[in-house]
């Protein structure tokens, strides 16, 4: 054992990059979803290498106090709101009881109108400051349509994917996760989330597993160096949107972030090691969690939860945890983001920083012409600047100048972490949840 | 024949000899043709060269009272000062140099980040 983590170490050491060398560019992959597709297919390109060693991160322990005094002050200042459950099971339980009282309700015409509106959503995924990009996006509006006979329902799908060890993980939850949700969705009638959710995430974890060790391809250098696919995992982070309600399953340390009337909410948790009740499983189960440039399973992995990792199972189970919380007026937008963000950024700043993108957009629609009086721009932004000028001329819709706020929020969330020398791949997802029937009143 | 050749050496060594001299008596003597100032030449350039300076201080003052009326958001410069880790002076500016406008501002700050 010892052996093998002085190896692992000593790999991890290796594939550490240095910000002073320059020989690994900074990869640069955006994606910009025009609103007229409504199905995105396989938008999300990345490589398919294997870094280096075990997955690196930083850990901070201020991070996970933070995350602590973040999960308890919204609870004090909205003590009303039962519906949301970071912590406690049994509520979402009884929120799965709500819900099924409010299919029997007969919507009104408002009700009819909002739920076929699509929300606005923006994504940006760089590679940063690594070798090899890992992360994965999924976007899959209306997913599932659900038809009642009161009304026509549909759901939206967001996840982020951070693969460790290699891609093939995250690139196969992409493709394959959804699916299951959408499959776990169709056929429960009683819309119990928590169960759907971890017999999706159990499945996925089963698949990838599968798919380890019968299809071996190519195009996967972790075959190269290594004899087994057992390394390598993935963290996730969905959302599914509903007409009332926003469920969140996380599994890993990729995080969700709502916020609601100016204030940032974390929907879901860290699996860190070092959690307490995390800590407490894994040495039940009979593993260890060693310090080594953090907290680690088996000083190998700096997470307690994560799709795949075979070797490291029952240590790390692929269990999402799973939150269910009602949507109200007051909810702005939605931030989904790796860990590549949350190390160097604050709920609270990236929540301040997306609201001013899209409260400028909405507010300014009218006064487009001043956002390109100020000449001091490079020429890069200048294209953009007229891309996007050219856009809104060409559609002329509100719903454009939205959807681009959300991609200039989450683009920009991204260079401020790659400005706050985030050591790590960097992917944002940032759903605009405003209704818009305030905009029609307006 | 050989009177002939002496008498063409002497005059090729005579009108070296002449070049020579001309040469040296130009060293010995300093003298420079003399040339009039144009006084109000000089004058006016004077004046266009004050007169630019002049326009320029009155540019950037202009400059820096418009950029002083400017308001801008305390919050936007704490924000701006906190997270991106630049002077507060520098994130004055920029904002103000912006119209107030923090999302323009924050993109010139990071537009240094290829994305």
């Amino acid at each position: 054992m010892a052996d093998i983590c002085y190896e692992d170490e000593t790999s991890a050491c290796e594939s550490r990059p240095l910000w002073s060398s320059r020989k690994w560019r900074i990869g640069v992959q955006r994606f910009r979803m025009s609103p007229s597709e409504m199905n995105p297919t396989a938008s999300t390109t990345e490589e398919e290498d294997k870094s280096e060693g075990i997955y690196n991160k930083r850990n901070k322990q201020e991070e996970y106090d933070f995350m602590n005094c973040a999960s308890s002050s919204p609870s004090q200042s909205s003590p009303e709101e039962e519906s949301v459950s970071l912590e406690d099971s049994d509520v979402s339980i009884s929120d799965g009881n709500s819900s099924v009282n409010d299919v029997a309700v007969i919507p009104s015409k408002k009700t009819v109108k909002e739920t076929d509106l699509r929300p606005r959503y923006g994504v940006a995924s760089v590679c940063g400051r690594r070798r090899d990009m890992e992360d994965a996006v999924a976007l899959h509006p209306s997913f599932v349509r659900k038809q009642t006979e009161f009304s026509r329902t549909r759901w939206h799908y967001f996840g982020v994917y951070d693969g460790h060890g290699c891609s093939h993980v995250a690139a196969r939850c992409k493709e394959r996760l959804h699916e299951l949700v959408q499959e776990e969705a169709l056929s429960d009638k009683k819309e119990e989330w928590k169960k759907m959710m971890e017999r999706s995430f159990t499945r996925m974890d089963k698949e990838v597993v599968r798919w380890g060790e019968t299809v071996m391809s190519a195009n996967c250098r972790c075959e190269l160096q290594t004899p087994d696919c057992d390394a390598v995992g993935s963290t996730a982070v969905v959302s599914v949107i509903t007409p009332e309600k926003i469920i969140v399953a996380n599994c890993g340390d990729s995080r969700a972030v709502l916020c609601r009337n100016g204030k940032a909410v974390p929907l879901s948790t860290d699996h860190k090691p070092d959690r307490p009740d995390e800590l407490d499983r894994i040495q039940e189960a009979g593993g260890r969690v060693i310090y080594w440039d953090g907290a680690r399973v088996l000083g190998v992995l700096a997470m307690s939860r994560a799709i795949g990792d075979n070797y490291l199972k029952p240590y790390v189970t692929s269990e999402p945890e799973v939150t269910v919380t009602d949507r109200t007026e007051e909810d702005e937008f939605l931030i989904l983001a790796t860990d590549g963000l949350w190390d160097v950024v604050t709920n609270e700043a990236a929540c301040t920083m997306v609201r001013m993108c899209l409260n400028r957009k909405s507010g300014r629609g009218r006064r487009r012409g001043e956002t390109q009086t100020p000449g001091r721009r490079s020429e890069e932004e200048g294209k953009e600047e007229e891309e996007k000028v050219v856009g809104s001329r060409k559609n002329g819709k509100r719903g454009e100048i939205t959807d681009k706020a959300c991609t200039e929020a989450s683009v920009l969330l991204t260079k401020l972490a790659l400005a706050k020398h985030s050591s790590d791949n960097v992917s944002v997802v940032v759903i605009d949840l405003r209704r818009r029937r305030k905009r029609h009143v307006a | 024949m050989e009177g002939a050749e002496e008498a063409g050496a002497e005059i090729a060594v005579d009108s070296k000899d002449l070049q020579q001299q001309s040469k040296a008596f130009d060293k010995l003597t300093d003298r420079v043709e003399d040339r009039q100032l144009d006084s109000s030449r000089v004058q006016s350039a004077m004046a266009s060269i004050a007169a630019s300076r002049e326009a320029d201080l009155n540019a950037k003052r202009l400059r820096e009272k418009e950029l002083a009326s400017v308001k801008i958001n305390p919050a936007d410069v704490e924000f701006i000062v906190n997270e991106l880790e630049i002077e507060k002076n520098v994130a004055e500016r920029t904002l103000r140099e912006h119209k107030g406008d923090a999302v323009a501002a924050t993109r010139q700050l990071l537009s240094r980040y290829p994305l």
